[in-house]
């Protein structure tokens, strides 16, 4: 936890190189998985997340996905299998830990920290950074306020892109469902993260703003941020995601481009058609 | 006024002094981090056990009416930095014990639990703390060094329980308004995002304890010296809950909220129905104590749960303060926030 912003995550300043195709990938799922009790919610999950894209990760309600999003992330121990992140193994490590290697995410439900304001919980989003110490709480506030000004100016950039600025200094537990969710991404993008996970990110939001959203992920993919996105909503998994994995019953069941899951008779049964999950 | 009031007056502002810094100890505790550390009543007395054998003479030197541990005889003000360091200690063990791996609710059972355990340790082992019994004849600050009437020796007592409140306030004041108390307030409203953004919520959690802790260690080791003698039972939990009554009262998360529960509820509330005329069976006044005191708490908890001075939204006015303050923000966040 004693990184400078902006040098704590290594992969965040490079950009997808064009073709890369000797590169190994941003992240390697392999073999994961998971049950509760007797309930295996994932099972033997396989696929990769490469450079530079915005990984679809989709399937019927109980499929597993927000598990998975679980395991990468550590907030869920795998009980098998392994997670490679830049090549090293972090499955099993602990949520702060993986964070701090770059892989930030966000909730299913939105969750804020309802008792700072909007700016707070952007400004907690940002990687840790040596102001947070206990020694600099204890010493001259001139030697973290610099910094923190720098933050606070990355923050309103942020808020103002998604047209924001004016819940600035609200309490998140003031804000809407879908205000929330905002601010859970906006906190998340402060971090400027290697690899993005977003469970669902546009539930609840408004189309005209989830498309708005929609365009910034866009953005920040073509700024070489990579994500992996949980999305119900086949259309914007169609306008942002390539590729798309799909799962059901805690399997991979498929992995493509949406064009080549529409072909796809096994996908089309499972998902695309409307079929239930196990 | 006459001397016997001022006397009286002297020694009440050295009490709301103590309290005050047990009080802003908590408010570290549970108004920022919001954890329930229903022990807290046992690290003010570690404290002032920890204050009491560093400045006693050891136990044979009094003819060994009373046994317990050490007896350093430590000059001023060694007994009271060792009351803050044996707070803060024992913030470790009880943090390991009841922050890691228990969800909110059971972290406060535990540590209930656990202030159980202590008093009942204190007063089974007669050789700690001299049993039930507790200690007595410890000696008070320069006492011998400095000759001067029990007036004066207040207002001596007064000034270093002012001095270690400014130091108090200090250390609370940094931390509540830095980046790390935004953390701390952070993990008090969400662990699981706290950690997903890199940051470990039980050290977090650790390092405000014993902060918290050390506050209670030397509020409890000036109580001790300056009362020279304090037993088990003035530890109980019921005094817990006399903090976190002034907290409520007052206003958690709010420096001035703790001062003002401070003189409210252990100052105002207890002091005040001392001074009741006697009625009922003794002891029912203090009895009563407790009714009033529990009434406050949770005519509070519903009515004004923020208390009477809430905690304040921090505001931060928009626009570049400071023309290209991209020094923490990499190429990447530039491409990421540039292009508007
Ligand atoms: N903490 C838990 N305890 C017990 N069972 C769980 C737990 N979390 C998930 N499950 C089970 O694991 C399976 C997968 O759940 P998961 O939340 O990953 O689904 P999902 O694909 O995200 O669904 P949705 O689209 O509804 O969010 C479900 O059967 C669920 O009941
Ligand atoms: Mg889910």
């Amino acid at each position: 936890m004693t990184t400078s912003p902006g040098a704590s995550h290594p992969a965040a300043g490079e950009t997808a190189l064009a073709g890369s195709q000797a590169r190994p990938p941003l992240l390697r799922v392999e073999g994961l998985a998971c049950h509760f009790g007797g309930v295996l919610a994932v099972q033997d999950a396989t696929f990769d997340v490469r450079h530079g894209t915005i990984t679809g990760l989709i399937g019927p309600n109980g499929a597993g996905k927000s598990t998975v999003i679980n395991l990468i992330s550590g907030s869920t121990r795998p009980g098998q299998g392994s997670v490679r992140f830049n090549g090293d193994e972090i499955a099993g490590q602990r949520p702060h830990e993986i964070a701090h290697r770059g892989i930030v995410r966000t909730f299913q439900q939105a969750n804020v920290f309802g008792g700072l304001t909007v700016l707070e919980n952007l400004l907690v989003g940002a990687a840790p950074w040596r102001g947070e110490r206990v020694s600099a709480a204890l010493g001259r506030k001139q030697a973290w306020s610099a910094t923190q000004s720098g933050l606070l100016d990355q923050a309103w950039d942020i808020l103002r892109r998604f047209g924001l600025e004016g819940i600035a200094n609200d309490y998140a537990r003031a804000l809407s469902g879908g205000q929330r969710r905002l601010v859970e991404l906006m906190r998340a993008l402060m971090a400027q993260p290697a690899l993005l996970l977003l469970d669902e990110p546009m539930a609840g939001v408004h189309p005209a703003l989830a498309a708005s959203i929609a365009d910034r992920l866009l953005e920040m993919r073509d700024a070489g941020m990579t994500m992996l996105m949980v999305e119900h909503e086949l259309r914007l998994v169609e306008k942002l995601c390539d590729p798309v994995v799909v799962m059901a019953r805690g399997t991979v069941l498929a992995e493509g481009s949406m064009a080549e899951l529409q072909s796809n008779q096994e996908v089309v049964d499972a998902y695309l058609g409307g079929g239930g999950g196990g | 006024m006459t001397s016997g009031l001022v006397y009286y007056l002297s020694g009440l502002a050295i009490l709301l002094g103590i309290n005050l810094i047990a009080i802003w100890g908590l408010d570290l505790q549970f108004g920022l981090a919001g954890i329930n550390n229903f022990a807290y009543i046992v690290f003010q007395a570690a404290g002032g056990y920890a204050a009491a054998l560093f400045a006693l003479k050891p136990a044979k030197a009094y003819g060994g009416f009373e046994t317990y541990l050490g007896g350093f005889n430590l000059p001023f003000p060694l007994p009271l930095i060792g009351a803050a360091a044996v707070g803060g200690l024992l913030a470790v063990p009880v943090g390991l014990i009841a922050i890691r791996r228990l969800r909110a609710d059971y972290q406060a059972m535990a540590m209930l639990v656990l202030s159980l355990i202590a008093t009942g340790l204190a007063e089974a082992q007669t050789g700690l703390v001299n049993g039930p019994t507790g200690l007595a004849l410890i000696p008070r600050p320069l006492v011998g060094i400095v000759h001067v009437t029990p007036l004066g020796y207040n207002w001596i007592f007064l000034g270093l329980t002012a001095g270690c409140c400014a130091l108090a306030w200090w250390v609370a004041r940094g931390i509540s308004r830095s980046p790390f108390g935004r953390l701390l307030r952070a993990v008090r409203d969400s662990e699981s995002a706290v950690a997903a953004l890199g940051r470990n919520p039980d050290a977090l959690r650790m390092k405000v304890l014993i902060a918290g802790g050390a506050l209670a260690g030397l509020s409890g080791g000036l109580l001790v010296e300056y009362v020279t003698a304090w037993g088990p039972s003035s530890w109980l939990y019921p005094e817990t809950f006399l903090f976190f009554t002034a907290l409520i009262v007052g206003g958690k998360g709010n420096l001035a909220g703790g001062a003002l529960g401070a003189l409210l509820v252990p100052i105002g509330i207890v002091e005040a129905s001392r001074h009741l005329p006697a009625f009922g069976y003794p002891g029912m006044i203090d009895s009563l104590d407790w009714v009033v005191i529990g009434a406050c708490l949770l005519v509070f908890l519903w009515f004004r749960p923020n208390g009477l001075l809430p905690e304040r939204k921090r505001v931060f006015r928009a626009g570049r303060q400071q023309a290209g303050g991209t020094q923490v923000s990499g190429a990447f966040a530039q491409r990421l926030t540039g292009s508007r």
